[in-house]
């Protein structure tokens, strides 16, 4: 029976270079793909108190059952490992064409196990696997490194995920890159580093086929027009990020006073128009590159024209990066954005953690707390920039702010931990708490830690639902968190959550796959990954303790009218609370025994209680 | 008749590969760009090329000259090539200076054949990067 999917696993064992496909287990297959599968995965087989950066750590590659199919916004490719920053568990998305290769070479995963006494480049194609030394690349940028890596397996073609210097010196937030796309969130670059994996090439020729052309071009048909319809609407999110990448909206977002700037004391920016995506466009040439199947296109490839930089050329800054090394640290140089941008791509660096670094680094500096002859300034572009290069090369103070803003901020000490804009270690997304209520629930209670992928944002931002309540909060939050997850299993882009509704994206399945699932089971499915993903890191040691927002957001914003703070503790802790109780955890965030049998996970419940006595 | 042909507007492209798995979807009921007979190239940052028979404007067709087995003609504005005559040598592939003939999986050299009329690609762009004209 034709599938889209391709139901095999492929396994990569780097200590022995050895290989193994294996069918997907029903079990397994229930979580569909992606993320899902991916956390189900690393569940079972990773077990407590496995060292991130240990052989022990597995790297789960995922694609979804649409990844490679002609279904619009299903390009992105997931990985889930334990978070090396976080120490949770983690699931990071990129979008481009790896997951289309992946499937093109015949698998729905790659788990990566094990790790290699010297570093390696793995070459997947559909018949084999082979190992490569990458000895000569060791301290290639990402990009060189794709470069190095094609040239080693001589398949100009072939899609590669690499780290640079930033990962193979373990950066707690390094990122890996596949071809100009980043796996940002939480490390999965330093867990590669620290497998001595350099790079992965992948290359397929297997064509992929759908269970039921007619059906699944129906819905593929659905699909389109409702993007359509949607990219039309010059003021839609979608058609603003197809007209001009995902900065277009930096004005909206200052206008209400919510622009994260200089380490978040403040909430407005008065030079955002001279770093947004309208002023890249103004200055930069610019053109609009897609993912996979994509006809959104918000990629946005620029140029430098003039200047010291003439002729570099990436995919970027997106808006996340304009906030956390543009309006966070207080530049106004689109230069200096883009080249902070560039560094960390070719580093390999989640811009977000960078930038929460970054920012954390300028303002001790101003307290006094760091003192490492660095001209550090909100606003001054040349003390950031230094420090980029030393946090990928672990020197001096880099090597301390390369451990994550809540580790750096213990080890500076003189209360920086107050202004380390973090979440469980983890930078900051580009939102105000202070602002949007329910977008500062979802940082505490994300799995993974200060993340915008599961948060009401759009409707916080646009003002659909009010920002500064508290009310009814929580509900908004876990049905977001669980159905995104459950979107994360096919795997969709975020932004397909905005428009395409589940109904749509099991059309979608059922015509490419022959699955059937109702839309209750698909979004109670978001719930379970969700619940197995705080079972880990309950067992870690993660609760209410750490799902906790930094001092700085019950302070006042500089700047407004008002001395109040925006935000209160007893706000927060009310809806945890509620929250929790909506969860059916317990008060200190713990799933309780009869919510997992509820979920039908009642044999994780053990996990947790081993951890917890 | 003389069928419309395929236009195309490189710098609208958006490198989504759309018409390159229309194309397969039509012409073998698969998806798979690295074997459609429409195919993007990538030369970031430069705008990509979209890889397409256009022979109406093709100075002396060196393919159909260079076939040994005369397996390729031009039939009422349309490229044919006849399967059971090719023997997959691949000559046409290189004199073509569109790039815009491939060697497929079973050995048969393909080049767009504008799908009977309507090419199932024309409606898969989102950008109008491709487009009919009369």
């Amino acid at each position: 029976m034709p599938s889209s999917s391709r139901n095999m696993l492929l396994r990569i064992d780097l200590t022995r270079q050895t290989s193994t496909t294996e069918t997907i287990p029903p079990d397994l297959a229930a979580y569909v793909g992606g993320m899902g599968l991916g956390v189900k995965l690393l569940l079972d087989e990773v077990p407590p108190g496995t060292d991130a950066l240990s052989a022990g750590n597995k790297l789960i590659i995922a694609a979804g059952p649409l990844t490679g199919t002609t279904a619009p916004m299903f390009a992105q490719t997931c990985i889930v490992c334990r978070s090396p920053l976080s120490g949770t568990i983690l699931n990071t998305y990129a979008g481009g064409t790896l997951g289309a290769e992946i499937k093109q070479a015949g698998y729905d995963a790659v788990v990566i196990e094990g790790a290699a006494a010297q570093p390696v480049l793995v070459f997947v194609d559909g018949s084999s696997v082979s190992f490569h030394s990458a000895e000569s690349m060791r301290g290639l940028d990402t990009e060189e490194t794709a470069r190095a890596a094609r040239r080693a397996i001589a398949v100009p073609e072939a899609k590669v995920v690499s780290i640079g210097l930033a990962g193979e010196n373990r950066v707690r937030y390094a990122a890996a890159l596949a071809e100009h796309r980043v796996f940002g969130r939480g490390g999965a670059g330093a867990v590669m580093g620290a497998k001595n994996l350099k790079a992965i090439a992948v290359y397929g020729t297997r064509p992929v086929t759908v269970h039921d052309p007619k059906k699944f071009d129906l819905a593929v048909q659905a699909a389109r027009a409702m993007i359509s319809k949607e990219l039309e609407n010059e003021w839609s999110l979608l058609g603003m990020f197809s007209r001009h990448g995902t900065g277009a909206g930096m004005g909206m977002v200052n206008e209400r006073h919510a622009l994260a700037t200089n380490n978040h004391r403040a909430g407005y920016f008065e030079h955002a128009s001279e770093i947004d995506g309208l002023a890249f466009e103004r200055e930069y040439p610019t053109r609009p590159v897609s993912c996979f199947a994509c006809p959104v296109h918000c990629g946005m490839l620029r140029r430098v024209p003039s200047g010291a930089l003439a002729g570099h050329y990436s995919r970027g800054p997106e808006y996340e990066t304009m906030y956390s090394l543009g309006s966070n640290l207080g530049l106004s140089s689109r230069e200096a954005l883009f080249e902070l941008n560039e560094l960390c791509d070719r580093y390999g660096l989640d811009t977000l953690t960078a930038g929460a670094v970054l920012s954390l680094a300028v303002e001790a500096a101003e307290r006094g707390s760091l003192k490492d002859g660095l001209d550090l300034r909100f606003g001054a572009p040349a003390g950031p920039l230094d420090l980029i290069h030393k946090i990928a090369r672990r020197e001096g103070v880099g090597d301390v702010l390369a451990e994550g803003p809540g580790r750096a901020a213990e080890i500076l000490g003189g209360g920086a931990l107050s202004y380390a804009m973090q979440v469980k270690n983890s930078g900051y997304a580009a939102w105000m708490p202070r602002r949007m209520k329910g977008t500062g629930l979802s940082f505490v209670t994300s799995n993974r830690g200060a993340c915008h992928k599961r948060a009401p944002i759009g409707a916080e931002i646009m003002g659909f639902i009010d920002g500064a309540s508290i009310e009814n909060k929580a509900a908004i939050v876990k049905a977001i968190q669980d159905k995104v997850n459950a979107h994360f299993t096919l795997v969709s882009c975020r932004f397909s959550e905005f428009l395409l509704p589940s109904e749509l994206c099991l059309q979608l399945l059922e015509g490419a796959t022959g699955a059937v699932l109702s839309t209750t089971k698909f979004e109670r499915l978001g719930e379970r990954i969700w619940n197995l993903e705080r079972v880990f890191n309950v067992a870690e040691g993660f609760g209410r303790d750490q799902d906790d927002l930094p001092a700085r957001e019950f302070e006042p914003l500089e700047g407004e009218p008002s001395a109040d703070p925006l935000l209160t503790r007893a706000e927060l802790n009310y809806m945890l609370d509620e929250y929790y109780d909506l969860r059916g955890w317990d008060r200190q965030g713990v799933p309780t025994a009869g919510r997992l049998a509820e979920l039908g996970l009642g044999a994780y419940n053990a996990r947790i209680e081993t951890a917890v006595k | 008749m003389n069928p419309s042909v395929v236009q195309t507007n490189p710098a609208l492209c958006v490198e989504c590969d759309l018409c390159s798995l229309a194309c397969t979807q039509a012409h073998a009921g698969v998806l798979d760009a690295k074997t459609a007979r429409v195919r993007i190239f990538r030369h970031w940052p430069e705008a990509p090329g979209i890889n397409i028979c256009r022979h109406w404007q093709c100075e002396g067709q060196p393919c159909i000259a260079s076939c040994p087995t005369m397996a390729i003609e031009l039939r009422e504005g349309v490229l044919i090539i006849d399967p059971t005559a090719c023997n997959g040598c691949g000559e046409c592939v290189g004199v073509c200076p569109y790039g815009a003939l491939f060697i497929s999986e079973d050995w048969q050299a393909v080049a767009c054949d504008l799908c009977g009329g309507a090419p199932a690609c024309i409606p898969a762009c989102p950008t109008a990067a491709l487009f009919l004209e009369d």
